[in-house]
């Protein structure tokens, strides 16, 4: 049995299981049912949204800023906590890495099916104006992707090198594959010294380039003159914002790894309680800029904005905008403050609620500040005033959300979870440390 | 009892009669709307002079402007008129005929001019016909400077009497983009000489300085409305303060601020820069 064998066992490609199997069937199913809807759409045009003149801007671009702000995760968990030498991040990186290149992907995508008209996004870059925070984020997303790529990428190439010698034997083919990825990795030295090499670049580049996009993602909105956008607090806001989406998104991904791949001997509660302060600090960091985007406005708004905010906080919007402030963000602060709430399990009920918290506190970023143009609505339908996805908005958002989670199943499917060469050098460490106590 | 039917079938018979009458009446009482039409005159000096007509009629109570009306404009001198050609109102009831100048018509012995323009009538309106009587004046106006200051010397004159004429209410004025500014007091009138002198601010802008004047006598009971036009360099040059040509936040693709294309270049070629690296590296690994 090679040093390698239970650690693939355990952490490696499993087979789905009958639950699986119909997970992946239920997500195909929502993926047909977008691509329909969005077919649907190419045919009849926007008509099929209920975006109007005001709301030209709906639940697309909400859900566009939310895989933005999710993929952030790669960042923080990868490259600051490896920067910071925080050993206990190790269980959650590659999950982190998977969850990140899920969401940019999806966030790239998103944009693509907010456009009325796709056959002309090659004008996006024939006729790009370098003022506009809209070429910024057509350059930025695309490199983006390919970084989060490479970050999943390198510090898999020894794993892959793993797998293709333990299917050698038994399975041919999948051997191939991971051979083919491995691209002839041999432990040298060389190539060692180049891939660490190559991991500690990414990690570099990564933290500016996720701090850029999660700015440019502010700037879209921020640099308009638009009551709720027009704020100078917008890009840290949505950085911070942007933490807590994306932590609340791994500690929910790792949590139903952990349970379905039982890896609670490697992901244990001193991992989750870790990420748990990491999670609270950023519930806290993004309540603070929740007070400065909302209360400080209420002393010096003018009209626009007192309508924009009251519609918030007492309006039409009140109802969600409440939810996802105190059940999102308020009581997810002060839970995990608490040990007990930082557990597995608690910890994974506050993360999908702060999840859902997130979607919807973009959906909120987005909408009411699109019903408040500075000259009044009129002369239009009485629905122009108003706004509430379609089906076709809803089929097609769900779809992008399943995708999202489809790449991740599958990723986790056919990708170890954790590092499987890097376990094997933990466990080389500590049985030569427990001889050389023994001795 | 056949006496009372007979009386009631002709009480019948007259209470139809009248009914049809009364139909007929009101038929025939359909009449067609009357046209309103007026006529005005102006004359620009050196220039062409224009017949500016205005039709108009009152139906179910409201004014309204009447387009597509065709009129025959013609003169009219010692009763006998003179065709000078058609023309057609616009949307807004509105219609002009340029002639080349005063030389194109004819007036009578005593110097007087009458102009007019008839309507023939159509399914909706009756016929109608304006008509409007001048006299052929003219008005020179000449820029002079006086003590560092600019005026506008202005003289009216009637050409046949060859008369200057006082007491004429005139006003000087500069070509604006959409309502002249008028720079005279407001009720100035030519003095017994029939002239005028008007200072002119030296505050007002004009292209490269240039202000284009207008000494106006308007809707004149006598000479209708004559204009005189001159060319004065003496406004205040307009300094164009357009950021077209400049690299600004808000200027069109070409014209990007330096500072952006630094940092967007930065941005792309430092990272795409480091990608193709990391991909080498994987080549390297590759062959290693």
């Amino acid at each position: 049995m090679s040093k390698y064998d239970q650690f693939i066992k355990d952490v490696g490609p499993q087979k789905f299981s009958r639950g699986g199997m119909l997970w992946m069937g239920f997500l195909i199913l929502l993926i047909a049912a977008g691509i329909v809807a969005y077919i649907d759409q190419l045919i009849e045009g926007q008509v099929v949204t209920n975006m109007r003149d005001y709301v030209l801007w709906g639940v697309y671009i909400s859900n566009f800023v939310f895989f933005v702000a999710t993929s952030f995760v790669g960042a923080i968990v990868v490259a600051v906590l490896r920067l910071t030498n925080s050993e206990w991040r190790r269980p959650f990186v590659r999950l982190a890495e998977i969850v990140a290149l899920a969401c940019i992907i999806m966030a790239g995508i998103t944009i693509v099916i907010d456009m009325a008209r796709p056959d002309r996004m090659l004008n996006l870059f024939i006729h790009a104006r370098l003022q506009s925070p809209i070429t910024w984020d057509v350059i930025i997303i695309p490199t983006f992707i390919v970084v989060s790529l490479l970050l999943l990428y390198f510090p898999l190439i020894p794993d892959f090198a793993i797998l293709r010698d333990h299917y050698k034997g038994n399975n041919k083919r999948l051997s191939k594959i991971y051979g083919f990825f491995a691209v002839k990795w041999q432990w040298t030295k060389e190539q060692l010294k180049l891939k660490n090499k190559s991991v500690h670049l990414l990690a570099l580049m990564i933290i500016p380039l996720g701090l850029i996009l999660e700015s440019i993602d502010a700037y879209l909105f921020s640099t308009t003159y638009r009551v709720g956008w027009d704020s100078s607090n917008f890009a840290p806001y949505f950085i911070s914002g942007a933490m807590v989406a994306g932590i609340g998104a791994l500690v929910s991904v790792v949590y139903i790894v952990r349970r379905n791949k039982q890896l609670e001997s490697y992901i244990t509660e001193y991992h989750f309680d870790k990420m748990g302060k990491l999670f609270n600090l950023a519930c806290i960091i993004y309540l603070y800029f929740n007070i400065n985007e909302y209360l400080v406005p209420l002393f010096t708004a003018k009209k626009g904005e007192s309508e924009h905010l009251e519609t918030l906080l007492r309006g039409d919007f009140a109802i969600p905008f409440w939810i996802v402030t105190l059940i999102g963000l308020v009581l997810p602060a002060i839970l995990l403050i608490f040990k007990r709430f930082r557990k597995p399990k608690p910890m994974f009920y506050i993360a999908v609620v702060v999840v859902i918290c997130s979607w919807w506190k973009r959906y909120l970023i987005v909408t009411p500040t699109l019903l408040h143009p500075y000259l009044p609505i009129q002369g239009v339908p009485e629905s122009w005033r108003h706004y509430f996805p379609s089906l076709h908005e809803w089929v097609i958002t769900s779809a992008t959300l399943a995708m999202a989670l489809m790449i991740i199943t599958l990723l986790v499917r056919y990708v170890p979870v954790m590092s499987i060469d890097r376990l094997a050098e933990e466990e080389a460490e500590r049985v030569s440390t427990e001889k050389k106590a023994t001795i | 009892m056949k006496g009372v039917l007979n009386n009631m079938h002709a009480m019948l018979r007259g209470f139809t009669c009248v009914l049809l009458a009364f139909c007929i009446q009101t038929g025939l009482a359909q009449d067609k709307e009357r046209l309103r039409l007026s006529t005005s005159y102006t004359k620009v000096m050196d220039g062409p002079v224009y017949l500016d007509f205005q039709t108009s009629a009152r139906i179910d109570k409201t004014n309204v402007t009447v387009p597509d009306a065709e009129l025959e404009i013609y003169y009219e001198v010692d009763g006998e008129e003179f065709p000078l050609g058609t023309t057609t109102t616009g949307p807004a009831g509105k219609a002009q005929f340029t002639l080349k100048g005063i030389e194109a018509i004819q007036p009578d012995s005593t110097g007087l001019y009458i102009v007019g323009a008839a309507f023939a009538g159509n399914e909706t309106f009756r016929k109608a016909s304006s008509s409007v009587e001048f006299r052929d004046a003219v008005l020179s106006a000449k820029l002079v400077q006086k003590d560092s200051l600019n005026y506008i010397e202005a003289t009216l004159k009637d050409k046949v009497l060859d008369s200057t004429i006082a007491d004429a209410l005139i006003k000087v004025q500069v070509e604006r983009m959409f309502t002249p500014l008028v720079v005279s007091e407001e009720f100035l009138m030519t003095d017994e000489s029939g002239s005028i002198n008007v200072e002119i601010p030296g505050d007002i802008p004009g292209k490269d300085g240039n202000l284009a004047m207008e000494v106006v006598i308007q809707e004149n009971d006598d000479y209708g409305t004559v204009k005189a036009q001159l060319d004065a360099p003496v406004g205040t040059p307009i300094v164009h303060s357009s950021t077209y040509d400049q690299r600004t936040l808000w200027g069109r693709s070409s014209r990007t601020p330096l500072f952006i294309l630094f940092f967007t270049g930065l941005l792309v070629f430092g990272s795409w820069g480091l990608i193709f690296y990391l991909l080498f590296n994987i080549y390297k690994i590759a062959k290693n």
